[in-house]
């Protein structure tokens, strides 16, 4: 406990220069912007900083990196308070309550609330970061390949349920696409050549980068220039700074909120607005019933719950990238890559292997938050400025920058290539309302899939029973089925029968 | 997408994916096992591969059932598309979007990087802003604003990627 500290303080001292605090600053700042621009996500803006970052030094680019992401995970309130429009998916639950405030002059309220609430999301996921991380890395050690492979199917089973929640079947279907695309290339054991064709820039393997600036870079510009133009509101902005008693009157929402979005984050692919909406949700039954009837006409609580839930999210998703290399939403899936490319590498070993990174990767959500916070609540006005260019204007030069990003880590113009192709593909799925998620995490996941099964079926000479004897195998076996059987019309009829029949007995 | 639509694409797509799922089979078993170089026969490089592929086949095999259980054939009877799409605004625009970029990416490498990219931005804004009911001072104020716009990004692109971020450009 005490040793956490000293590491904790110890990285806080060794960012505190100029050069480090100035990188927090502008890359929170850019970050800000980039998630109140709709068709700019925050997956796309960690995305394009990890090509422009990837000459530096390992600590200068994810300090960047972990700045944009918390900037732009809090960034896409503002458009959906003014624009009612989300800057990014996490704040589509925000638009429910913050565009009606706005709409009644109370914008720049709004604004100083959600910065709040999103200022404290991330501390509650900074602590829960802070105690959780060296613990489950811990237990981590103990994994072996079997584990892996639950922790992989698990990965794609349960993020495809929460991010599909319409039809989970499609979540599934896009996670098991996403593990093929990962199987694309040269495998780890043999380096035998897979589904390459004979075409040797398949033979490299499709990389994660260009795949997800096509994903959620690409595919988001098809669908922002759709509709022609949208409406700013040119309401007063009014007073910012929000009033304590304000905030603290619903230190419970913001408590609930915070846990929930942070175990939300830690859950594999699963993010930052499926956090908000699942906080917000809550916070809506246990709300009061005057407060209830506000909701969705700009209540305050209600904006304070999906604000806190989707930046509690960041921290949270970021416990599993460090213990088991495994990302727990989209931009975490980016930063985890960007580790990689650093020569960082995340796993159960990184608390042996380097204790010190950990601590300073909490240090730097620690100077983001900081960050976020100061510059969300300075220079409002002339920032409402850059919503008001027109999407025409603004999408050639946000695709310019798609196409520079996924060139440049490679040099390879096939990159270019498969971020059009995702991003083409991304687009008709998602219209079908097949969640991009969890085909991510499938191409993240994909590799570790494919090594660990093969390494256990090996050690147990091909016999299955390891994958459910052992322990945390069994868990997670009885968690991946009671996730699938929950979801079938069978079993919910069922349940409906009994509670019928209950409730008439 | 209306539910009825919805029901045609799933049915399309699960058969897609069924024969995608089955050729990814496919390949998987004619993948070499390894086992003539005194490897574990486990550790073949099809093994992965040809598990996606059966859960791929069995998850779409569901979504094929779950759409005759809907009714799906007998939407097929008004035409494979739903009346009207094709003649809408929103549908122009996203093919022009594609259509735009996919040139700027295939222009790429062949033609001088800023000169394909101030083109890209130019004929952009000016394809999505051009009114032709618009007075004439308007239109050439268009043009005038996307020449800009087109200078200033690419230059701006060209400077901070190369210059001070050191990365290469197409």
């Amino acid at each position: 406990m005490f040793q956490g500290l000293e590491l904790f303080g110890g990285a806080i001292v060794s960012f505190l220069n100029f050069k480090s605090l100035f990188n927090v600053l502008w890359a929170t700042e850019l970050g800000i912007v980039i998630g109140m621009l709709p068709g700019l996500t925050a997956t796309m803006g960690v995305a394009l900083l990890t090509t422009l970052t990837y000459t530096m030094n390992a600590n200068d680019a994810i300090l960047i990196l972990i700045c944009m992401y918390i900037g732009s995970i809090y960034g896409g309130s503002r458009s959906a308070i003014l624009l009612n429009i989300p800057g990014t998916p996490a704040s589509a639950s925000t638009t429910l309550d913050g565009f009606p405030l706005a709409k009644m002059g109370q914008a720049g309220k709004a604004i100083g609330i959600a910065t709040t609430g999103s200022f404290l999301g991330s501390v509650i996921g900074m602590i829960a970061m802070a105690i959780f991380t060296p613990m489950i890395g811990n237990v981590a050690l103990s994994f072996q390949s079997f584990e892996f492979v639950w922790f992989a199917i698990f990965g794609i089973i349960i993020c495809g349920n929460l991010t599909a929640p319409k039809d989970p079947l499609k979540g599934w279907i896009a996670g098991f696409i996403g593990l093929f695309v990962a199987m694309i290339g040269m495998e780890g054991i043999h380096a035998y050549i897979r589904f390459s064709f004979g075409s040797n820039n398949l033979s490299g393997g499709i990389s994660l980068i260009p795949a997800m600036v096509g994903a959620f870079g690409f595919a988001e510009i098809i669908s922002v220039m759709r509709h022609s133009k949208v409406e700013v509101i040119k309401n007063e902005i009014g007073r910012i700074l929000p009033k304590a008693g304000e905030i603290f009157k619903y230190w419970k929402t913001i408590i609930r909120s915070g846990i929930v979005g942070t175990i939300i984050g830690a859950i594999p692919g699963v993010g930052e607005d499926i956090a908000a909406w699942v906080s917000y949700d809550l916070a809506k039954r246990g709300a009061k019933p005057e407060e209830k009837a506000k909701f969705g006409h700009g209540s305050i609580e209600g904006l304070i719950a999906s604000e806190t839930g989707n930046n509690a999210c960041v921290p949270g998703a970021i416990i599993p990238v460090l213990t088991l290399a495994i990302p727990g939403s989209a931009p975490a899936a980016v930063l985890l890559g960007a580790m990689l490319i650093h020569g960082v590498r995340p796993g159960p070993l990184i608390m042996i292997e380097s204790p010190t990174f950990v601590y300073e990767v909490i240090a730097m959500v620690f100077f983001a938050t900081i960050a976020m916070f100061v510059l969300g609540l300075s220079m409002v006005r002339p920032m409402v400025k850059i919503l008001q260019v027109p999407r025409q204007k603004l999408m050639p030069i946000v695709f310019i920058l798609c196409v520079v990003g996924s060139f440049a880590l490679q040099s390879r113009l096939f990159d270019v290539g498969v971020m059009i192709f995702f991003g083409v593909v991304g687009f008709i799925l998602r219209e079908m309302e097949y969640p991009m998620a969890p085909l991510v995490l499938g191409i993240i996941l994909g590799d570790m899939l494919d090594k660990n099964l093969r390494r256990s079926l090996i050690l147990s000479n091909g016999n299955i029973a390891p994958f459910f004897t052992r322990p945390i195998c069994l868990g997670l076996f009885l968690l991946t089925m009671l996730i699938v059987v929950s979801r079938s019309k069978t079993v919910k009829a069922l349940f409906g029968k009994l509670r019928k029949s209950k409730t008439a007995a | 997408m209306t539910e009825k639509s919805m029901v045609k694409a799933d049915l399309i797509t699960s058969i897609v994916l069924i024969v995608f799922g089955i050729a990814i089979v496919a390949i998987s078993l004619q993948m070499p096992t390894m086992a003539d170089r005194n490897q574990s026969i486990y550790s073949a490089p099809g093994v992965v591969p040809g598990f996606i592929g059966v859960m791929l086949v069995l998850l779409s095999l569901s979504m094929l059932l779950r759409s005759f259980k809907r009714k799906a054939l007998s939407e097929f009877r008004d035409g494979i598309t739903p009346k009207g799409v094709l003649a809408q605004e929103s549908t122009r625009r996203i093919l022009m979007t594609i259509a735009l970029c996919v040139l700027y990416a295939f222009a790429l490498g062949k033609v001088w990087f800023p000169l394909a990219t101030f083109a890209f931005i130019f004929i952009f804004i000016v394809l999505f802003e051009y009114d032709r009911k618009a007075a004439f001072s308007a239109q050439t104020r268009i043009l005038i604003v996307a020449a800009i716009i087109g200078i200033a990004t690419t230059g701006l692109v060209t400077l901070v990627f190369q210059k001070l971020f050191l990365v290469n450009l197409p």
